[in-house]
């Protein structure tokens, strides 16, 4: 053939491929890199960050939660709330499972009934234990009732919906997850990386990102080298505070930086004959240093909390209700007043008895060892004995849970709502409330926040219950920890949530 | 020699026996809840109560031990608590890469560490012994976890040379795929190894280096060697086929003992680079507290160290005759 047809036909190739081929994604391959495995891919019976983020993307909620935490239409087009105990949901037709089958009210139903089923065990059914029943309405709607008026129950139901015809069927969604949302299962092998692929058939339109890779690396440090070298896309808390310091000055890297939905705190065991004070509880805050805790220990990443009240909410925030302030001076007057008299050996002691406690954290964060080090040195110049323990995790945690503990370093995540990390937490009895505090006054507070109507109204009681919380002190908040993510230059759409779910990978 | 291979593997059953004991007596005591690190922190009572009976670990302990055994004598290992799937296929799904990179150690603690050894002994007191001898100390001195960041930022972050994270096709494979003229599977497998390989075998290599030099220079001072000399044996041959034949031996004592470190540097180094082997397996089943997994690695690790000292005692035999006499 001469040059020419060979050009010709050569340019007539190549517009009639352009014109048959989609337009080529964004991103071809994302890799982010977690902390741990996944544990379960079926929505119901999440277990772990890695599960959350993964689940997002194979999943629909009813609704699904904006930047803000506001819940926005996602399976559900709208809904409305005819009183304060009906909420009716009005269900998309075009959303369709992965293997082809349209999403039903059915679904919506079998999701929200067999999430609350005792032998699955879900983290969800406490958060969901407000509704009494799911029934279909007129016209493709999903009427839930409740037992009791409860305002931050649409925070929940971003929960992903299941398929209700594998599920019954036997399938193990766990590990073989089947979900309507924009990526779907490619495969899992375990310990080294989830693979997803762009839904071609999702309501909202192809992603731009074609494959998602989730990559579990369990050291920090690792993962942060991981990214600088080029092996992985995208990384996000948890990091080391050098790593995350280094990576905001790196202009290689995309960075997102945003006031998290996590506390770090010190537990005081209210049972204990020693911490059952509230007075005693207030002096020894007072020898706790949050600011240099949150500002050195953690770098910044952590900053300093005024009271139980998370700034993220700002429509439940008071800058001006604050925990006892870091005194020693005053600690050490107020400890006097009680009656603890300095011993010979430099420990306070009261009708025989020390003023010794232990102070507890786990081993795998090396800057909750640090700052339990640092409250230890600061109370010992008060003249009181903090005896470390540290152990690993499940050994940790294990003796909170089961109260055998005095004082406690840990955190709270996944705050999506002050009702998360207050209520179940701080209410008389309730499950999470390990330090068994009770003040009836505070319990009616939290009851009202779950039940008002507006935000205003449950706004206003949170304050309320910051005012009751930070005389008795059974939590000392130190920190609210901030959500940081990197990712490399080359990556589009990467604007990930404070959940740190992935989802604005799906838009250019 | 089949007796000796009979008898050497009859002893393993008390061992195994032993292993299986006091796995199973360390993970009752140690403190934490499979059930609770099962479903989190924010279970109800109720809902832990319900995990530990489907479990079975309300069961008293002895219960608890005496079902184990006897699955164990069907030869089923049990289910893993977290990943539901048996313990055994778990453990032969990752065992291939944790093989590969022990393997991948030794090479280089031999590669490096005999040379190495060898060269120091025929220039012994020389600036080549000394740095050999200032290598050993540096190699048995620097833990294996430091290698392995400081190597995955030399070659991975700063000069690009190294993938960071991941394991290629597995190196049976990628051999395979070799032989059929596709050279890119090996190569890339090989680019992944080379880092956790050498970060581990580091410390055998100065191990070998030290243990082959002092040898060596123990069989260069014997009087047979001056005889071989003055017979007219050139040097090369002296070195090589007479000394060097008498290091072998503590060398492959050195290797057979460096591979139950190598298991436990496993441990630390797979978590690093991402390589989905035993190690990290062994790692997140002891965080969280699957027992099963727990007691399945134990055994699993006893068996292939039995198994390495038994290889071991073997090749002693075949290359020192005065252990094959016995």
């Amino acid at each position: 053939m001469k040059i020419n047809q060979l050009i010709n036909h050569g340019l007539v190739a190549a517009v009639m491929v352009a014109a048959v081929v989609p337009a080529y994604a964004a991103n071809d391959v994302v890799r982010v890199g977690m902390d741990v495995d996944a544990q379960s891919l079926d929505p119901r019976t999440q277990r772990n960050t890695t599960d959350v983020r993964v689940l997002d993307l194979l999943y629909d909620g009813l609704v699904s939660l904006d930047q803000s935490l506001t819940p926005q239409p996602n399976l559900a087009l709208s809904w409305e709330q005819p009183d304060a105990t009906t909420l009716i949901f009005d269900i998309r037709t075009d959303a369709k499972f992965h293997d082809g089958t349209p999403v039903t009210v059915d679904d919506v139903i079998y999701t929200y009934e067999t999430v609350v089923d005792p032998a699955l065990a879900s983290n969800h059914a406490s958060n969901l234990n407000a509704i009494d029943s799911v029934t279909a309405g007129d016209d493709n709607t999903v009427v839930f009732k409740l037992k009791a008026p409860f305002a931050p129950l649409l925070s929940y139901m971003d929960l992903g919906i299941v398929p209700k015809h594998l599920a019954e069927a036997g399938h193990d969604l766990s590990t073989q997850p089947v979900g309507s949302g924009p990526f779907t299962f490619g495969q899992w092998d375990r310990g080294s990386q989830i693979v997803l692929n762009a839904n071609a058939d999702y309501y909202g339109g192809v992603s731009a990102t074609a494959q998602v890779v989730f990559v579990p690396l369990a050291d920090n440090s690792a993962r942060a080298q991981a990214l600088e070298a080029g092996s992985l896309d995208i990384i996000m808390a948890p990091l080391n505070a050098d790593d995350t310091i280094r990576l905001r000055a790196d202009d290689r890297f995309q960075s997102v930086s945003k006031p998290g939905i996590k506390i770090t705190y010190v537990n005081f065991n209210t049972r204990s004959p020693l911490l059952s004070d509230p007075a005693l509880r207030r002096a020894l805050s007072m020898l706790i240093d949050n600011q240099t805790i949150g500002n050195d220990i953690f770098g910044g990443v952590e900053t300093p909390a005024t009271s139980i009240l998370m700034p993220v909410f700002e429509w439940g925030y008071d800058a001006s209700i604050t925990q006892p302030a870091f005194d020693i001076a005053a600690a050490s007057a107020a400890l006097d007043e009680l009656g603890w008299v300095m011993g010979a050996d430099g420990i306070r002691e009261k009708d025989g008895v020390k003023l010794a406690f232990t102070l507890a954290t786990h081993s795998e964060d090396s800057a909750r060892i640090q700052s339990v080090e640092y409250i230890q040195n600061l109370m010992m110049a008060a003249g009181v004995q903090a005896n470390v323990s540290i152990s690993d995790f499940p050994a940790f945690i294990g003796e909170v849970i089961g109260g055998s503990y005095d004082a406690a370093l840990l955190g709270w995540d996944n705050l999506v709502d002050p009702d998360v990390l207050m209520y179940v937490t701080l209410h008389t009895g309730e499950s999470r409330n390990w330090g068994a505090y009770s003040n009836p006054e505070t319990d009616a507070q939290l009851e009202r926040a779950r039940t008002a109507q507006t935000q205003q109204e449950r706004g206003e009681a949170y304050k309320a219950a910051a005012r009751l919380l930070v005389e008795d002190m059974p939590y000392y908040v130190l920190t609210n920890a901030g959500f940081d993510a990197f990712a490399a230059a080359d990556v589009t759409g990467f604007d990930p949530d404070v959940l740190g779910n992935l989802r604005s990978l799906t838009k250019d | 020699m089949i007796g000796f291979v009979a008898k050497r593997i009859a002893q393993f059953i008390p061992m195994l026996a032993g292993v299986v004991v006091v796995a199973f007596l360390l993970v009752q005591l140690v403190p934490g809840d499979p059930a609770r690190a099962l479903i989190g922190q924010s279970a109800t009572p109720e809902q832990i109560a319900a995990v530990r009976q489907a479990l079975g670990l309300d069961n008293p302990p002895w219960v608890q031990f005496y079902n184990y055994v006897v699955g164990l004598f069907h030869g089923d290992l049990g289910q893993s608590y977290f990943q539901k799937q048996g313990v055994f296929e778990l453990i032969m799904i990752r065992l291939p890469a944790t093989l590969e990179l022990a393997f991948g150690a030794i090479v280089v603690s031999i590669v490096i560490g005999l040379p190495l050894g060898v060269v120091a002994a025929w220039f012994r007191g020389t600036w080549i012994d000394a740095a050999a001898l200032v290598f050993s100390q540096l190699g048995v001195a620097l833990t294996v976890f430091w290698l392995a960041i400081v190597f995955m930022y030399v070659f991975a972050v700063q000069l690009n040379w190294l993938p960071a994270i991941g394991r290629g096709t597995p190196l049976l494979e990628a051999f395979g795929l070799l032989l059929t003229g596709n050279p890119q599977p090996l190569l890339k497998s090989l680019s992944h190894l080379i880092m956790p390989a050498v970060a581990m075998g580091l410390q055998g290599a100065a191990m070998i280096c030290r243990m082959v030099r002092a040898s060596m220079l123990e069989v260069l001072d014997q009087p047979y060697v001056r005889t071989a000399r003055a017979k007219g044996v050139s040097e090369r041959r002296v070195v090589w086929h007479h000394a060097l034949r008498n290091a072998l031996v503590p060398t492959v004592t050195i290797v057979g003992l460096q591979f139950g470190g190598l298991l436990s540097g496993a441990v630390l180094v797979e978590g690093i680079f991402g390589w989905p082997g035993l190690g990290q397996l062994t790692v997140a089943a002891i965080s969280q507290r699957d027992f099963p997994l727990v007691q399945g690695l134990a055994l699993c690790f006893a068996v292939l160290f039995g198994l390495i000292t038994l290889v071991t005692d073997l090749i002693h035999g075949a290359i020192d005759p005065r252990v094959r006499d016995e």
